[in-house]
This record gives structure tokens, sequence and C-alpha cells, in this order.
């Protein structure tokens, strides 16, 4: 309760932090916003390739790369929210050892601030929409929860890295390889149909497949995720964040002692 | 009457890992190890941790608009208890309860993102004080007036000079309206004309009836800014009182350890006829090394106790530069002086004039003797000073040159 207060009080930090995230990342590249669109550009342009061109995979009418693009957007969500809030202690070590703010907030700014990213990717795919056969409709709306889901399992996957990364290093180098595999047990850059129909329900018990499809749907019509697995990935989400708060809280006592 | 900050039975103990291979740290691979061979043997770890105290059982209770210094020598806890005032360290027990807004100033630039423009960081600063945004802008122009960096203010801050970060830094702790305001050290840096309008401001805090705790070990500074002296000694408070008293006690307890003021430990040559007491450069402070200007002249003290009075003793001082070089023996005997004369404490003084010394690091050989035949006590290292040079010149780096630098009489006919 008193963290809550605390968080509340410190909204303007939070602010603060997710500005200087995202001014810092875009002052200092050459490119500036171009890497955030290059970056899914580049991945959906090798998984067309490879999936919709070397195996043939189908795509629901869909021009492949419009179809592995909105995979690529949604799952950047997730893969750079973990990373930045996993290393988020440490970016700000001096912050950490020298002052006194409610920790959580780090880790916050720096997953939340990946939602400029994916909002900057979104608006060149709604650019090219118009040329693929147009917008969907109202269940673009639908993009929203998919995103928020992306977001909360980012967030609580980012900060239990966080807190453990402050102690063990090693986890820095670990999270871009489960990054790495996560990708492709998730149907980021392939269809659904493309994995055993037996192994189905397994492939949507990964509790971040059904956002990516719903995403997908939202976009561009696709067939969107079976009810169940929507609300297992929403409690998964939720369950997550709540435990890694509570993980947070033991290790935020001794924050500043380990890093 | 309610505390300002109140603590209570404070300890902060670190422990510090020994790990397998011989260095400090944490492992993740180290602590697997460990656990698997706990496991296969079946008993819990084998503890190896080396344990710190830097703070053990403190309780005290500051009122609002008190001024209070820290004092101690490195490591005595004093900055432990400051993070653990500012909330960045948890004590190991015991707890700390404080009434307000706080401030901190742990170090220079605390906070401060290299990356982000000097206004960028005034918001950052202030938002991790708590407050809105609208509240730092009502004073923000004071804030960078203070701090004197207008012509900057959009400029990342990893491009300004060490003097205008420090500034800046210090400008956002004290304007931004902290009930309670704990600076450590951070006036060390910064020049003279600064350190003073900082302590100005200071002053005008607390006399808002706002608290301020400092660390410091400009004794200069703590004596004119605190009223309150509380001391620390390997982690426990050894004093708490006035100002003047807690400096004289910190001094005492200090014994030998300063480069600048060398003050004897208890038993001190006893058996000696003679031996001193302290040795100092006059104003010097107790912990750093004096600095004087070459425009200044240097004053060395010398307190000596005397038990027993002899013939032909002699008190010797010479000054070694930084290579090792002898550059002048004095002694009261070169003006007739005879520092023996009566038994008990006696203060002796001498003075290098202005700008003799050329600029640069040097310490004293003292000596109580009987020239070729005994010597009672026998002083070396210390006092040590620096010599800085004040005036600018267009002649370069080496246009001093030489052992001494006195300025001397041209003429032109």
């Amino acid at each position: 309760m008193q963290m809550a207060r605390e968080l509340v009080e410190h909204g303007e930090l939070f602010r603060v932090f997710l500005f200087r995230q995202i001014s810092i990342r875009y002052a200092q590249t050459a490119l500036g916003a171009l890497w955030v669109v290059l970056q899914p550009t580049m991945f959906a342009l090798i998984y067309s390739l490879v999936f919709g061109v070397f195996a043939a995979a189908p795509s629901e009418g869909k021009p492949y790369f419009l179809f592995s693009y909105c995979g690529t957007v949604a799952w950047t969500l997730f893969a750079q929210g973990i990373e930045r809030a996993g290393t988020s202690f440490i970016q700000d070590e001096r912050l950490v050892t020298k002052t006194w703010f409610p920790r959580l907030l780090l880790p916050f700014a720096a997953a939340s601030s990946v939602l400029l990213d994916v909002l900057v990717a979104i608006t060149l795919l709604f650019i090219a929409l118009p040329f693929f056969g147009g917008f969907t409709g109202w269940s673009m709306l639908l993009a929203i929860p998919a995103l928020l889901i992306l977001l909360m399992l980012a967030l609580g996957a980012g900060t239990l890295l966080a807190a453990i990364n402050v102690r063990w290093r090693d986890i820095r180098q670990a999270t871009p390889t489960l990054v790495q595999v996560l990708v492709w047990v998730t149907p980021v850059a392939y269809p659904l149909v493309m994995v055993p129909e037996s192994m189905r329900s397994t492939a949507l018990a990964n509790p971040l497949a059904a956002p990516i499809l719903l995403f997908r749907h939202a976009m561009i019509g696709t067939t969107p995720p079976p009810a169940w697995s929507l609300a297992w990935s929403a409690a998964v989400a939720v369950a997550l964040l709540l435990w890694a708060i509570q993980v947070f809280r033991r290790v935020e006592r001794t924050l500043a002692d380990h890093i | 009457m309610t505390s300002a900050i109140s603590v209570d039975s404070i300890s902060k103990c670190y422990r510090i890992r020994q790990s397998a291979r011989g260095k400090y740290g944490t492992d993740l691979a180290d602590d697997l190890v460990n656990l698997f061979g706990s496991i296969v043997r079946g008993r819990i770890p084998r503890s190896s941790f080396h344990e710190f105290w830097a703070l053990r059982d403190v309780s005290l209770e500051i009122r609002p608009g008190e001024t209070v210094a820290l004092l101690g020598p490195n490591g005595a806890g004093k900055s432990t208890l400051l993070k653990i005032l500012s909330r960045v360290v948890r004590p190991t027990s015991g707890s700390a309860t404080l009434k307000g807004r706080v401030g901190s100033l742990l170090e220079v630039g605390t906070g401060f993102h290299p990356d982000l423009t000097g206004r960028a960081n005034v918001f950052l600063a202030g938002a991790i004080l708590g407050l809105s945004r609208a509240e730092i802008r009502r004073r923000f122009d004071e804030i960078v007036d203070f701090a004197g960096v207008e012509a900057f203010v959009d400029t990342p801050v990893k491009r300004y000079s060490s003097g205008m970060y420090t500034r800046l830094a210090f400008s956002v702790a004290a304007h931004l309206e902290a009930d309670i305001l704990l600076v450590d050290e951070v006036l060390a840096v910064g020049d003279a004309q600064f350190q003073r309008k900082c302590l100005g401001r200071m002053d005008a805090v607390a006399s808002e009836g706002r608290t301020v705790v400092f660390v410091s070990h400009n004794l200069a500074q703590v004596r004119s800014l605190c009223r309150r002296g509380i001391v620390f000694e390997k982690g426990r408070l050894s004093l708490d009182t006035g100002i003047d008293e807690a400096i004289s006690g910190y001094l005492s307890s200090l014994g030998g350890s300063s480069p600048s003021c060398w003050i004897a430990p208890p038993d001190h040559a006893r058996e000696a006829p003679m031996r001193f007491l302290r040795v100092g450069v006059a104003g010097g402070g107790v912990e750093e090394l004096a600095v004087r200007g070459t425009d200044a002249p240097i004053d060395l003290e010398f307190d000596i106790e005397i038990d027993r009075r002899e013939r032909s003793a002699q008190l010797a001082v010479r000054i070694v530069n930084d290579e090792g070089l002898p550059v002048l023996t004095t002694a009261p005997e070169d003006v007739g002086l005879d520092f023996c004369s009566a038994v008990g404490r006696r203060k002796l003084g001498v003075r290098i004039p202005a700008g003799l010394l050329a600029p640069g690091r040097y310490s004293c050989l003292c000596n109580l003797h009987i020239p070729g035949v005994v010597s009672f006590d026998l002083l070396d290292g210390v006092p040590a000073f620096e010599v800085q040079e004040t005036r600018t010149t267009t002649r370069g780096d080496d246009h001093r040159k030489g052992v001494v630098a006195p300025r001397l009489d041209w003429n032109l006919e």
C-alpha cells in the first residue's frame, strides 16, 4: 500500500525516466527514428524469405511480408521491453546507489519506453495498409489489449530479470538468448497452422502466442486466437507481474549493496 | 518536541563474500557450485562471508532547523549513516524516521545523466525528490542562476567542466525546498568563491527552519555552518555535542593521521627530555593537505613539550620538495632564539615568505636534537603542504622552473 502511494507520488519521475529513455535513444543514433522501423522491417523481410518463399507457409491470403511485419512489431514490445527493463538498474547504477526513489519506476519506465517504438512501427503499417487491402475496421482496437498483455509480460519478466541481474550479472548474457529461443516457439514469423494440430494447444499455452495472434488479427484480419488462450495469456501476465513485484520488494532492500 | 530525524539503534553490516576463486564479489557460478556441493554433502553451505560493521547501534535525534556535522575519519560510518537517512541503503537492524521531504547530495552530480542537458537534469533531480513539474519550473531560474550556468542549460552535462557540474548539482539540491538536506563532502570540489556561496546557501536553508546534516573533512566549513557535531569512530557514535567541542574531540581522536597537522599519539617519545606535541601548517585542515598560493606566506607551527632543559639542544626544520631534494633548513637558532630557555609547553612558529617556494608539494623533516650527538624526537614527512601558482602568466608551464621561485628585483637602466 505504501509502495503504491510512493509510486503515485513519483508520477513525475516516471514521466522523466520515460522521456529520458526515449530522448537518449533517439538523440544518440544517427538514423534516430529510422532504426525503430528498420529493425522490424529487416526481420520481416528475412521471415518472408525463409517462411513465405522457402517454406511456402500460408499467410491467409495476406502478403507474407505484412504478415510477418505485424508479428515482429508486436514481438518487439516484449523483446525490447524485457531487455531494457532487465538492464535498467545497471544502466542507472549511480542513480540507484546515490539517491532514493521507488525503484520499480526504473524497469517500468524502461519497458514502457518501447511503446513509442511500437507506435512508430504501427504508423508505418497504417501508411502501408491502404495499398494491401485496407484497414480491418473496429476490430483494429483489439491491438490495444494485445499490446497491453505483451507489455505486462515484458514488465513482469523484465522486473524479475532486473532484480536478479543486480546480483548475478550472468543474467545479462542470458536475456538475449532467452528472447531468441522464445521468438521461435511463438508464432511470430510463421502462422499457427504450421504447428502440427496435436501440438497447437501446447503452442498456445505459451502466453506470448495469443497476444501476437490477436495483434495480427487486429491489424490485417488474420484468424484470431481462441478465447481461452487469450484469457490464459492475460491471467499469466497479471500473475507474473504481481509475482515479480513481490520478488522485487524483497530484493529492493539490498539493491544498493549489491549493485 | 518532535524530531526531524530520529535514528533508533541502527546497525549496518556489509557482508563481503570471499569467493572460492579468491576474489571478492559474487558469481553465479560460485553460488551454483556451493549449492550443488551442499546438496551433495547434505548440509547448509559453509559461510564464506567476511563481515564488516559500518555502523553499530547508533541512536540520535535531530530537531527541525538544526545544523549537524557528522565527523570522523574515513570508514567511521558517516557516509553510511547519510546513505541510510537518504534511504539508499537499508540498515541491517534498527530504523530511521525522517519527517518531511529529504534532499540528498551524496556525491557530485548525483542522479545526473551525462547525455541529458542541464535543463533536463534539473527536472530529473527534482522529480527524484518527488516534486511536480510546476514546482521545479517555479524554481528553475533561481537554480540555474545560482549555479551560474545560464549559457549552458541546453548543453549535455557531459560537456560541463567539473566545477559547473558541481555547482548545478548543489544548486538543485539546495533550492528544491527539501525539509531535510543531507550533504556529503560535495564541497570539496569547486573554487573557494563557490564554496562560500554554497555555505551561505546552506546557512539560509537552515535559517528557514530546515534541517541540514553535513559531512565534510573541511573543518573550517563545518565550524562555520554547523551548531552541533556528532563524532563517529569505527561505526559507533563517540561524541555528540556542540560543534567546537566535537571538532576538538575529533581532532584528538585522530592522533597523527594528517599530513598537514600531526598530533602526537599518547606516549610519543615519552622517555626523551623533549618532544613534539603537534606540528602543522597554520590554518590547515586535519585530513587534507594544506594548499597555499604562491602569493601567500606559509606559517608552520610547532608545539613542543620540554621536561628538562638541554644546553645546545636545537630544533631544525628541513623543507623537502616532492623530488626528495632539500630546499632549505631553518632553525630558531638562526635568529638567535633559544626555544629551550624554559621547561613546559612551548609554541614556536616560522613563516616561509610568500613567493619563495616554487609550486609543488613539500614535506618537512623536524628534528629536536643536539647536533652530532643525539636526536630526541625526529618527525619525517610532516607537516606537508602544497604550493599552487596563483598568478597567471603568458610564459608557459616552465616559467617558474627551479627549486625556489622568489620574484627577484629587476631593473632597467
